[in-house]
This record gives C-alpha cells, structure tokens and sequence, in this order.
C-alpha cells in the first residue's frame, strides 16, 4: 500500500472518531471565504431557501441574523473563520456541518413545537439532528462537529452537550438507515426527529430542571470567595479598582 | 410520508369519550405499530393534550385511505374534531409522531384563538386571568414571542386587558395623542381610540410616531406568550365547570354574544354603473357600525348565496335554530342562485356546483367530502377578518355545520327595492 493511500485510508477510518486528537490536530485544511460561500450556496439549495447573505468578522464564530423588520427581509450569517478554527471547526467538512446547523435554524424559522420547555433548547437539538443527518446522507464526515457540541455547556440557548451528541448521533443513525443515494427528503428527517423528541421529551425536560437548579444555586449560594488581585498586573482594572477603594 | 393531514370537526354525538386519543394507524404494518406502541410508551404524556394510544386491531380498514385517523377535542369548548393524515406510502412510526405534533400544533391554535375570543369580549375578566397566561417578558426565560401590530391589537389581542395592565402608561400615551378627550375613567375606550388614530393616522405625526413605538413596546413586553403556560392553564382549569360554563356562556355562546352585536348587514343591489362580479353577482353584502360602512366580499361564489339564503330565513324565521337542509331546499337554493348570477354565470354550472357540495368524485372514481366546508370556511373567514376591525365577535353572524344565524333581525337590512323579491323565497 502507497502511504498516501494508507493516509486516506486512516483519514477515513477517523472520520466519525470524535476525540480531542482527531478534532484539533488531524486533517485540517485552511477555510478560506470562497469556500464558505461556495458552500453556503450549494447547502442553500439543499434546504431549498435562498442564499443568505454572508459576511465576515463578527464576535461568534458563526451567527445568524434573521430579518429585522419586514422591509428588510434578508437573513444574514456572520462568520468569524479564526474563531471557528479555534473551537475545532478546522476544515472543509466541519464547516459544512457548522452551516448545516446554522440553515437548520433558519430552515425552522418559526417552528415551535413546544414539547420541551424551553424552546431555545428544542431549536438547537432540531439544527443537531438536520445537521447531523444531512451530512451522512452527504457522505460527509462528522466526527469534529459532534465533538464540539458534545463538549458543549449547558446555558439559556443551548443544551447540555451530552444531549446534543445523543441527537446528533441519532441524526446519523437514521440516515446511515435511508438506503444508499436516496435522495435528501427534509420532511422525513423532521418527521424523524419530531420521534426521537417526544421519545425523549422527559429527559430533556430533566436536563432543563437541573440547568435551573445550577442557576439558581450558584445566585443562592452565600460563600463569597476572596480575590487575591495583587497576583494581577497593574493594567488589571479590577486590581485597579480594588486599589484605589482601598486608598 | 404524511401528504395531507386535515383537522375536520365532527358532531359530538357521534363520539364518545373512550375513543378519544386512539390512533387507528390505517395500513401499518405489524413492525411499525410495535414500533408506535413503543414510541407512545416513552412520550411524556403530561406535555401532550391527550394521552394517546394506538389501535392495532381495525388497522386494515379498507373503506379508509392508508393513514392514521384519531378523534381529538378542544379541552375548553369541547368541540369533537376528527383528525386525519393520508399517507402516500408506508405508515411509519415517525408518521405518527409528525400526526401528533401536526394536531396539537392546531388544537394549541384553537385554544389560543378561544383566550383571544375571552380577551375581546371580555375584558376584564381575562385581565384578573392574564396573570397566569400572558407574562411578561422580563421575568420569562422559556417563552415563545407573538410580536403582534398594533394593527392586530385593535381586534384580537387582549387589546382592552393590556390597557388595564399597563393603566399609568396607556394614561400618559393617550392623553399625548387625544389630549383631554383621553380620561382615568375609561381606559379601555381610550385605549381603543389611540389604536384607531394609530392605524389610521389621524393626528400629528411626530406625536403617532412616538405613540406607536410605546404601544407596541408595551404590547410586545405583554403579548410574550408561552403557548405551553396556556395550555397548560386551561388544562389546570379544565375541573372547574363553573369557570368554563361562564367562559363558554360570556364569550363564546353566539346567542349570549348576539344581545351584545352592533354591527348591521345591508344586502343591497348593484349600482348600475359599478362593474360585474363572478363572485359576487347582483347583490352586494355591506356591514356597518357607528356609521361607518364596509364591503363584505366572500371568496367564493356559493359563499354568497349561501349567506343571503340564511339571512333571508333568519329574517323570515328567527327562531329557528336548525341550519337549513339544503338537499330538501335545492330548487329554491338553485332558483336564488340564477337570480344573483342572471346573466354573469351559465345557468349549467349551478348543477355541478350544487353536486360538488355534497360530495366529490376525483378521476378514478372515489368519493370524497363535498366543498361545502370550504365554503362555511371562506364565510368564516371573511367574517372574522371584517369583525376584528370592527372590535366585535363574529360568532353570531355566522352558520356551522350545526347551526344557525343568531344575530337580531333588526340587524339585517334588505335594501327597499329587493326586499319583497327576497322575501319571498321560501326554506323549509
């Protein structure tokens, strides 16, 4: 065996491994703007909406802005390439996903089903699985993205990233199940995962509680922890603030 | 896959309460109802409106399309609803859950559009009940937004119950826009003429601009809703008769609603110069309040002579509560449809309408149901839009399946030339 061909060979065989190792030092490519918006173009018709207007520099990694009035109805994306290379979004397939779940949520646009209790939640594990499963059926590899949401924190807008790997990996569980070259059908998918949500509404909402019971203590707990700000550098404006009430 | 999914309502009667939530999964193989059962036995059935189950036994029913069928209710009117989704291939257990989702999703409108019938007609008592239903949006972090206009708040919003809510602030914007017309004592009059001079611009303009802005940040802070509080709220209240009894009897009881109707409809004819309509033929429908006078236009052709064959039996039997048999009535129905539409539409299309009402053959020979619900839709439809503008319920102007007009008589006025024409035409 070539070792170029053993390299695609092992390249292949990480595809779907999503560890630390594999994640940020395997396989990398340089994103450029071209590629994304050649991207952007090609998933747009998949989904079957119009182009969204992209722009870079922004201080997320990838945002959408949805239509702010109803003169201006265009839905913008803002991508900041650094930064979705720093969290591990570092060559062309990942970034794919990444725009997967992001026209995932403008494809929803709109759409609550109200079965979890916070909708945020609901939307996000909706972009997981479209996500998730869209790019099997593309052959495309998404071992990085579930490792990055799966060590996603639980906050407002998004969930734990245990549940969001659970949805993503159902995700491909049911396109690995469609039959070889079928065509994307996203009704099926939706129907597929509007199963896999009520079947799992009960843990969700587990999740969610606990979330709210985190918040809530960690605003109840009385411990105040003492900052030793002398370790800070002069420039440190809480040190400079600490100093000067002091004086 | 699911290719149409419809929510029809169905005669209570015919339904008794044991049935309700059974899915019959029509055509599913044995794999996918083992498949449903398991689903149904890990869903959260506290979050759903029913506690659904399936039925594996009469799953082959051959008078039915391949689908999934379930009778369901409005958990506050308790209206029957039968619900249907046609599958154009295998029925599969990811059918099911987009069948379930798809019908609470409407049943949850419906709950929706009856909190909004309370809100309108009465205010004061959805305002004490607003507390628990609407939340405002700071103190809310799972909440669905409804940014509603300004334009919408003036019929369906709790329009009135955000003005009693918010009294200091609609107090100072009022007086800014009316100046002393606006007073403490009526806020909900004042609150309604502020969105009028809004909607229609009547005013300085600087000071509407600035009026609109502070409503509609006042009414997106109010009308943050979480459809799963309401839901929830109207389930938690689902024991207590006596709330409903009132609910249903204050705001949603056509006959209750139809002491309180202000509107008229006039039923002229044609201005000899005005141009001719498919539609509408040679009578004109017109609704007025407080003199101001507005054309009521139904889409379809039959919705015309339908509503004028029930207003003229209204007129001449106003106590009759039964809807009106048409397969008994069809000569006179055809005799009033060749005089709305003399010489505007053939005289043959009135048998094939009138065939297509009751029920429908596609090309390869199977029946289906007629059009008459399209055409009570398109009544409703129009009603509802003209009546929101008008700050007023539609429910006693209009006829279901079940029943009949129950607006006074004195509010229908046939126009003195073809008044006699009119009335004397007869229904049984």
């Amino acid at each position: 065996m070539y070792s170029s061909d053993f390299a695609t060979f092992m390249k292949w065989q990480r595809r779907e491994c999503a560890n630390i190792f594999n994640v940020f030092f395997q396989d990398t490519n340089i994103i450029t703007e071209e590629c994304i918006q050649k991207e952007l173009v090609f998933l747009s018709d998949l989904f079957g909406l119009s182009t969204p207007d992209i722009s870079f520099g922004s201080d997320a990694p990838l945002q959408v802005e949805l239509p702010s009035s109803s003169k201006d109805s265009t839905t913008r994306i803002k991508c900041n390439i650094c930064k979705l290379q720093e969290c591990g979004f570092n060559n062309k397939e990942a970034v794919v996903a990444c725009l997967c779940h992001e026209l995932s949520h403008i494809y929803s646009l709109g759409q609550s089903y109200g079965y979890c209790e916070n909708e945020h939640w609901e939307a996000e594990l909706y972009a997981d699985f479209m996500a998730s499963a869209i790019m099997t059926m593309l052959n495309a590899a998404g071992g990085k993205y579930r490792y990055i949401i799966g060590n996603g924190i639980a906050t407002r807008t998004h969930p734990y990233g245990e549940i969001r790997q659970r949805f993503a990996m159902a995700g491909r569980k049911f396109a690995l199940s469609m039959s070889k070259g079928a065509t994307i059908n996203l009704e099926d998918i939706e129907g597929e995962y509007l199963l896999f949500l009520l079947t799992n509404t009960k843990e969700i909402n587990t999740y969610l509680q606990e979330h709210k019971s985190e918040i809530n203590h960690a605003f109840d707990s009385n411990e105040s922890l003492e900052i030793d700000y002398m370790k800070y550098q002069d420039t440190n404006l809480i040190k400079q603030y600490l100093l000067k009430q002091k004086i | 896959m699911i290719n149409k999914f419809k929510l029809i309502n169905h005669p209570v009667s015919y339904t008794s309460n044991e049935k309700i939530g059974v899915i019959h999964a029509v055509g599913a193989e044995q794999s996918a109802v083992k498949q449903m059962k398991e689903a149904l036995s890990l869903m959260d059935s506290s979050k759903m409106l029913f506690p659904y189950r399936i039925n594996a036994e009469d799953n082959n029913l051959e008078d039915f399309n391949r689908g999934l069928y379930v009778y369901v209710t409005n958990i506050l009117t308790k209206e029957v609803y039968l619900a249907k989704a046609i599958c154009d291939d295998k029925v599969l257990a990811s059918d099911m859950a987009k069948f379930i989702v798809s019908i609470e999703i409407d049943l949850k409108r419906l709950l929706a559009h009856n909190i909004r019938c309370l809100a309108v007609n009465s205010p004061e008592l959805c305002s004490k009940l607003l507390t628990s239903i609407y939340v405002p949006r700071q103190n809310d972090d799972i909440c669905i937004e409804h940014d509603y206009s300004t334009q919408t708040a003036l019929g369906v919003v709790p329009a009135s119950s955000i003005a009693l809510e918010n009294s200091n602030e609609f107090l100072l914007v009022s007086k800014l826009v009316l100046g002393d017309e606006a007073s403490e004592d009526n806020l909900i009059e004042n609150f309604i003429s502020l969105c009028n001079a809004i909607y229609n611009k009547d005013g300085d303009p600087e000071k509407l601009k600035m009026a609109e802005k502070i409503v509609e940040k006042l009414l997106k802070n109010m009308c943050s809703t979480s459809e799963a509080k309401m839901v929830n709220f109207v389930r938690e209240r689902s024991e207590d008769r006596m709330f409903f009894k009132n609910f249903v009897y204050e705001c949603l009881d056509p006959e209750q609603l139809a002491t309180k109707a202000q509107v008229t409809i006039y039923v002229k004819k044609k201005m000899k110069d005005e141009a001719v309509s498919k539609n509408q033929g040679h009578y004109r429908f017109f609704t007025e309040k407080g003199g101001v006078h507005k054309p009521l236009k139904f889409g379809r052709e039959l919705s015309n002579v339908y509503m004028l064959m029930y207003l003229i039996d209204h007129v001449k039997q106003p106590n009759r509560k039964q809807p009106i048999n048409l397969k008994v009535n069809i000569e006179e129905f055809k005799r009033l449809y060749y005089d709305l539409f003399n010489g505007i539409r053939d005289a043959k299309d009135i048998n094939h309408i009138v065939k297509e009402y009751f029920h429908r053959q596609d090309k390869s020979g199977n029946f289906r149901s007629g059009r008459k619900s399209e055409y009570l839709d398109a009544i409703r439809k129009t009603m509802q839009e003209q009546f929101e503008e008008y700050n007023e319920s539609y429910l006693p102007y209009i006829m279901t399946g079940s029943t009949h007009l129950h607006v006074p008589i004195d509010k229908i006025v046939f126009e003195d030339d073809i008044k006699e024409a009119l009335l004397g035409y007869n229904f049984i």
